[in-house]
């Protein structure tokens, strides 16, 4: 039996590490070095950087606060909120795409166009479609994380003097806090990978709206393999070295 | 100090009704009862955590029902502990300070720290503390911002008998010089009876008898408080003429008990009330059998008449004596 559950670690690992050495196959140092000085490909990371660390800043803004009504309150539509958070991850990400696409050719949403931000084909309908991809996710990990503190500490708190802003502060978000940055890592890991959202959403145009994932996928319409290959790397790279330091995070709460 | 009166709280058909309960100020009460009969319930009530249907809490004449947990200045020391495990011993002193924004009373914690033998520790975190200092750590914790009312919540019943009867000795120490107004909540008869100078027995949602503790302990009023106190010797009695008759003995003992006649009544004693002697009333001749438990034996004696058997505190000879003025009734 052991055997059957080694073996079957192994082949996960065997999969996903064979597909990623799969693509040193195309890899070229100069394709490499021409990628990291084009002014495009530039633009692209650090739209993507930046992009990604908005809107998580954004997610966790509202993941952290609903994140510990999900774990400490019972109130009306709770259920629902739970079920609503995997919402994202139901729908593919382009159908996501989509109803925001939708939402913004209403009536509402022209208002909001109009009056505050443009987010059709915009740096801003990133930040929002990888925002509203990820948000399920942090709150997710929001409450798993504050699901960890013992609520007998903050009731105790309490007593002892403490009000609930002031119990929060000290006892719960540094008891949580491993736990909310690891949830903030991977909200960020996987914004930096949002394609079909912000596709649809946001378009594909150089210098406006291209990330690294549709850096990408551009390159690999043009058939650049080799361009394809260092920019899925650096990819790799970011996204690969915010979920080490995830695990490595986790595993000290453990 | 503590005055509850008819205080109600009603959850999943559970209901604890308390129609009065008084605790003293400056002295130690104990709240016993078996599991689910309300003491956490109770606890949670008077904590702030729980908001009681209908009912009054006053705490020195102020009524405190509608204060937050926060405000009622209460020291609390829960069943786990709940020391905050990311900050050091003194830190986890100080907190309650802190969080009611109050300037540390310097000598007050000295003498706390002198009693307790804290200082050593202040330094460390929880996760390195043994069980009895952790304890310590609980204890003082919850007297540092000299709280008006000391709650315990079943505080030492994960601990080693040795280590208790430390603590026990330090929570005396501490109740004595501080003149503190302790609620003790245990199921530990021991427990209860050597730290509370009052006790009330919590029985199915509502108290059923309070009252001084040596005395409830020695005389309980109630069947079912003499049973949750152990008590063997409760035998149901019928009001005669010349005293009570036994039917488990079949026999008429004098008793200073006026009972109604042919009525069926219950009537208890204590074991350390039964003379080993013969005195030609009251007497039942027997044999006596040794039950061994750890560091404890149950002495039953079988009189030869008679369908149950009766604790005695020694076994010696062949008769006991059951003076008159050792019956009690209970109801």
């Amino acid at each position: 039996m052991k055997r059957l559950f080694l073996t079957s670690a192994l082949l996960v690992l065997l999969l996903y590490g064979g597909l990623i050495l799969s693509i040193f196959y195309f890899f070229d140092a100069s394709t490499l070095w021409q990628s990291l000085t084009s002014d495009r490909i530039l633009f692209a990371i650090k739209t993507s950087l930046l992009a990604a660390t908005l809107a998580t800043l954004l997610a966790l803004a509202l993941a952290i606060p609903a994140g510990y009504a999900l774990a400490r309150y019972d109130f009306w539509g709770k259920g629902i909120v739970d079920t609503l958070l995997e919402f994202p991850m139901i729908v593919s990400p382009a159908a996501l795409g989509a109803i925001l696409l939708i939402f913004f050719n209403n009536p509402l949403g022209n208002w909001i166009q109009e009056h505050f931000v443009t987010f059709v084909f915009s740096f801003a309908g990133i930040v929002l479609a990888q925002f509203v991809t990820i948000l399920g996710v942090a709150t997710r990990f929001a409450k798993a994380a504050f699901e960890e503190v013992d609520e007998e500490l903050e009731k105790t708190a309490e007593v002892l003097g403490a009000s609930k802003s002031f119990l929060f502060l000290t006892v719960t978000l540094p008891l949580a806090k491993q736990g909310l940055i690891a949830t903030a890592l991977l909200s960020w890991a996987k914004a930096l990978g949002e394609f079909g959202a912000t596709l649809t959403l946001a378009g594909t145009m150089p210098f406006r709206t291209e990330t690294l994932p549709i850096a990408i996928y551009l390159h690999l319409q043009m058939a650049d393999i080799k361009g394809t290959v260092t920019l899925i790397g650096l990819l790799l790279l970011f996204g690969l070295g915010a979920l080490f330091v995830t695990k490595k995070l986790l595993g000290r709460i453990t | 100090m503590i005055e509850i009166t008819n205080l109600k709280f009603s959850q999943g058909g559970f209901t604890l009704l308390i129609d009065h309960l008084h605790i003293k100020a400056h002295r130690s009460h104990a709240l016993l009862g078996p599991s689910g009969a309300g003491k956490s319930t109770l606890l949670h009530l008077l904590l702030g955590l729980k908001t009681p249907q209908q009912g009054e809490i006053k705490l020195q004449n102020s009524s405190i029902i509608h204060l937050p947990p926060n405000r009622r200045n209460f020291g609390y020391v829960p069943q786990h502990l709940a020391l905050f495990p990311h900050l050091s011993v003194k830190e986890n002193i100080l907190y309650p300070l802190k969080a009611q924004k109050r300037a540390p009373d310097r000598i007050f914690l000295d003498e706390l720290f002198a009693l307790s033998g804290l200082r050593p520790l202040l330094e460390r975190y929880p996760q390195s503390l043994s069980g009895g200092e952790k304890q310590r750590v609980a204890l003082v914790r919850a007297l540092a911002a000299k709280p008006k009312l000391l709650l315990l919540d079943e505080p030492f019943s994960a601990l080693d008998p040795s280590l208790k009867e430390e603590l026990w000795e330090l929570l005396q120490r501490l109740q004595k010089e501080l003149e503190l107004t302790i609620l003790l909540i245990t199921h530990n008869l021991q427990e209860a009876f050597i730290l509370s100078h009052y006790c009330s027995i919590l029985i199915e949602g509502s108290i059923a008898q309070s009252g001084e503790t040596p005395k409830l302990f020695y005389r309980p009023k109630k069947k079912n408080v003499a049973q949750y106190l152990g008590f063997k010797n409760l035998f149901e009695a019928i009001g005669v003429e010349k005293g009570i008759y036994l039917p488990d003995f079949g026999q008429t003992f004098r008793s200073n008990l006026t009972l109604p006649k042919n009525q069926k009544s219950f009537v208890a004693f204590h074991p350390k009330d039964i003379e080993l002697l013969q005195k030609g009333f009251n007497d039942l001749k027997g044999r006596v059998e040794i039950i061994e438990r750890y560091r404890y034996q149950l002495k039953k004696f079988w009189p030869n008449r008679g369908k149950k058997w009766i604790e005695v505190e020694q076994a010696k000879g062949e008769w006991i004596h059951i003076p008159p003025s050792a019956f009690f009734e209970v109801d």
